[in-house]
């Protein structure tokens, strides 16, 4: 169980994700085979019944050292952690102990169905052979205390890194059902699948952002344009009667979004779209409110009802079963709504490649309106153009506010501060409305340092409160309201501008400035 | 025959003070580090392999007199003599015999061998006058080869991934014993001036440690690159983000036992490897001296004074100016 012990400890000490992920492939290399599942089950919790309460391994601990009570609540007061206090207080083996992490699950296993003194005998006699660090972890799983936090993608890449198997295949065997004690390792992740393919997204196309119209002006004709909305890139993908919901960076989605799940039994099999997620209750809404979509295991009624979505279908990138990316746009897109219009979708499939401009002033209106919409962005594409040759996105002139610094995180390592939180007046007191990453030149940085030391109030972690006193202006793309936010609403792609030496506090923005764009 | 007051520990018959944090007239010092080793004394003893160290952190004007571990000063009828305590290179416990009454001040300690340090050495004593940093049953170190391995693991695989080693220890014991440590077949081991120049220090002694790079202004980011630096984090200038490298961090100390501290400490990963006793060390140590009488000094003094007492060991906790191990103070 040594392996998977040091894994866990590192896991949980470990800053760096790509740390995180090497360590992860180091491991699914190199530990023994059937422990690995067994680890892939525990790393995404899934997690054995537990065979005790803290509180009786607390009291079979204290049973099993040779430490007087007072002494051993004491050290607990210290450590701060059960299972923890009962690993470190025990004597250290002779020698290491050599059964793997399945045999010891086995046991584990076994010993849910026998009587409580049975449980304690076997567990006091496990600590005897087990070292520290594996003491924690038996008693983590034991209490139903085991518990990491490490993002599914992150596994999945390890997983990833250490099989050779694309990503987005273990990302849906993962999702699966499946589990340590039927299933193993080897069959599960690295074997081949007849079915892989029929899972396998399109490489995602480039979008590439223009700040102005003068790319269009040439022959407005010959485009398209719709609105990029506030929401996640997927690609859908109907195959032998599957469906696969993928988001761009990898993610298996069709958990998260049974409204979209079911459409395999309304759509005509072999045909893959690309296109949005979108929060939307009568319009579209900002992404943030899909946050509580995209977390956790499959939603129930009420959080669907909650959190409405759609998808908003850009393209269409196979057809009856055939990849029909190189053909022209305007082809691709009279499919898709001829698609759309025979197959019912409970209006989750919405396509909005309305929006036409015969002249560049026309394209400017359209730029312009897209705040009052609620959208981020135009996407544009060439009627003639394929899939591969990308498309355009044009955003409109981002907004600006001055806030008052009154935080700020500090990189632990270099010292520089990371980012900034800002504040708008609100009546007679500050209200803090976001965080800045602090791009900063080295100047710059080198002065902010100054005044923070100076001009703490306060530590927390990382971060320190400071007198507010300087100011910043930040350019951001749009603002929304927020019950979630304590200033009521929340922004769209914030960015730092320019720090406003030349301003005093009194001149920064306040937040009726801020309700004023929504 | 010793006694606590407020400016350290007295031998009235000798007038000598040992490791005062007042300036006294005569001070008796066990190691160079600043809690036991202060300014401002007029005459300063300690044992030979600690003159250097403590001339370069005091300054070379001190008035300094030495003695090799095992010799006798007699002062007033009062005999003192070092005796190594394995804490440090150049660390020692200091025995006072009065009339056949042997006390011994154990100054910090540690018991495991550390190849570079001394061996610690039981000495037969009437009173022992013990520290007790990691003074709790839970404090229990693995063997040093295996923390070397887990060390040496942690570079090498950031080696293979073009990372950066950046390893604080302090800059007085603990970064020479993780020099002494590290498997330099795996890279190079650069260092900060303040501990390059302890090991220079402990070079000229004759202490065998590996070859080590002053870090200098001109080096760049990635000459790091695969390689090790042992220095508080704080002390670095270089500018790793600004030049992509990636780096993963790590702390040695003991007080890495425990997760809370490893995870509050936020770093990439905590060795827990203390230059001080740990729980069977102090207690196999403290039985070997066949001391009556134990003073318990820094560290958890009350609780494990109780604990001695109940094993029949008259234990008093006494309570001094001293610290405990050192952990760099992130910046
Ligand atoms: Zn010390
Ligand atoms: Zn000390």
């Amino acid at each position: 169980m040594q392996q998977f012990s040091t894994l866990f400890k590192t896991l949980e000490q470990s800053n760096s994700r790509s740390d995180k992920i090497l360590v992860l492939a180091d491991y699914f290399q190199k530990s023994e085979e059937k422990d690995r599942l067994w680890a892939v089950a525990l790393l995404s919790g899934r997690l054995p019944k537990r065979l005790c309460t803290s509180k009786d391994l607390l009291a079979w601990g204290m049973e099993a050292s040779s430490i007087p009570e007072w002494l051993f609540d004491a050290s607990g007061k210290i450590i701060d952690d059960v299972a923890e206090t009962v690993a470190l207080l025990l004597p250290q083996p002779d020698e290491p102990d050599e059964q793997p992490l399945f045999s010891w699950m086995e046991t584990v296993r076994m010993l849910q169905l026998r009587k409580a003194i049975d449980k304690k005998t076997a567990i006091q006699k496990a600590w005897m052979i087990l070292n520290p660090d594996e003491r924690i972890l038996l008693n983590k799983i034991i209490t139903g205390a085991f518990s990491l936090y490490l993002p599914e993608e992150m596994l999945v890449k390890g997983i990833a890194l250490a099989t050779g198997i694309n990503e987005h295949i273990i990302a849906h065997r993962l999702s699966g059902k499946w589990s340590p004690e039927i299933n193993d390792y080897h069959e599960l992740f690295v074997r081949e699948h007849v079915r892989d393919y029929i899972s396998k997204p399109y490489p995602w196309c480039a979008e590439r952002t223009v700040d102005d119209v003068t790319l269009f002006k040439k022959n407005p004709a010959a485009w398209s344009a719709c609105y990029q909305w506030d929401g996640i890139s997927v690609q859908l993908i109907l195959r032998k009667g599957e469906l696969f919901l993928w988001s761009e960076d990898g993610r298996f989605l069709n958990n998260n979004f049974p409204e979209i799940d079911i459409l395999k039994h309304f759509l005509p099999d072999g045909l893959v779209f690309s296109g949005q997620i979108v929060a939307y209750s009568e319009r579209p809404r900002p992404i943030n409110e899909l946050q509580t979509r995209l977390r956790g295991k499959k939603p129930g009624q009420k959080k669907m009802m909650a959190t409405p979505v759609v998808m908003f279908v850009t393209d269409l990138l196979e057809f009856k079963g055939a990849d029909i990316r190189r053909e022209p746009f305007r082809k691709r897109r009279g499919h898709l709504e001829a698609l759309l219009k025979n197959y019912k979708s409970n209006g989750v499939l919405k396509l909005d490649w309305k929006l036409g401009f015969d002249t560049e002033e026309a394209l400017e209106e359209l730029r312009q309106s897209l705040r009052q919409a609620g959208a981020v962005g135009l996407l544009l594409r060439k009627q003639e153009n394929s899939y591969l040759d990308g498309s355009f996105l044009l955003k409109s002139d981002p907004l600006c506010i001055t806030g008052i610094l009154v935080y700020v995180e500090i990189n632990n390592r270099s010292g520089r501060v990371r980012t900034l939180s800002l504040a708008v007046h609100d009546g007679m007191t500050l209200q803090q409305f976001t965080k800045v990453l602090a791009t900063l030149s080295d100047e710059d940085h080198a002065e902010l340092s100054e005044f923070v030391k100076g001009n703490t109030t306060g530590r927390y972690g990382s971060s320190r409160s400071i007198i507010p006193e300087l100011i910043f202006e930040i350019a951001f793309d749009n603002v929304f309201s927020s019950t979630r936010h304590k200033s009521g609403l929340v922004l769209r792609n914030p960015q730092l501008k320019f720090w406003r030496k030349d301003l005093n506090p009194d001149d920064a923005g306040t937040l009726r400035d801020l309700q004023n764009f929504i | 025959m010793l006694s606590f007051t407020k400016q350290g520990i007295f031998c009235k018959q000798a007038n000598v003070y040992i490791d005062p944090w007042k300036p006294v007239e005569r001070a008796i010092i066990s190691h160079g580090h600043s809690d036991h080793a202060r300014r401002g004394h007029k005459n300063y003893l300690c044992v030979q392999e600690s003159k250097e160290i403590i001339r370069h952190r005091l300054g070379k004007k001190i008035n300094i007199d030495t003695l090799t571990f095992g010799e006798r000063r007699t002062i007033n009828g009062v005999t003192f003599s070092f005796h190594p305590a394995g804490h440090i290179i150049g660390s020692a416990q200091i025995r006072v015999e009065y009339k056949g009454e042997i006390w011994v001040f154990s100054g910090d300690y540690k018991t495991e061998d550390d190849g570079i340090s001394g061996a610690f050495e039981p000495i037969p004593c009437h009173a022992f006058i013990t520290e007790s940093t990691f003074g709790l049953p839970f404090y229990q170190w693995q063997p040093q080869h295996k923390v070397a391995e887990e060390i040496n693991n942690w570079w090498r695989l950031n080696k293979v991934h073009n990372r950066v080693s950046l390893l604080a220890g302090y800059s007085l014991g603990k970064a020479q014993r993780l020099i002494h440590l590290l498997d330099d077949s795996i890279g190079k081991i650069y260092t900060n001036d303040t501990v390059e120049d302890i090991n220079e220090i402990v070079r000229m002694q004759g202490v065998p440690l590996k070859a080590t790079t002053r870090i200098h202004q001109g080096m760049k980011a990635e000459d790091f690159v695969g390689n090790i630096i042992i220095a508080p984090s704080s002390a670095l200038h270089i500018d790793f983000e600004k030049a992509n490298c990636e780096v993963s961090e790590a702390v040695a100390s003991g007080w890495m036992a425990i997760r809370k501290m490893r995870i509050n400490r936020k770093v990439d990963r905590g060795f827990v490897l203390s230059d001080h006793a740990d729980w069977p060390g102090l207690n196999a140590a403290i039985r070997a001296t066949g001391a009556e009488h134990v003073f318990v000094t820094h560290g958890y003094t009350n609780m494990f004074s109780k604990w001695l007492c109940e094993q029949g060991i008259n234990a008093i906790p006494v309570s001094t100016k001293y610290v405990g191990e050192l952990l760099e103070k992130k910046s």
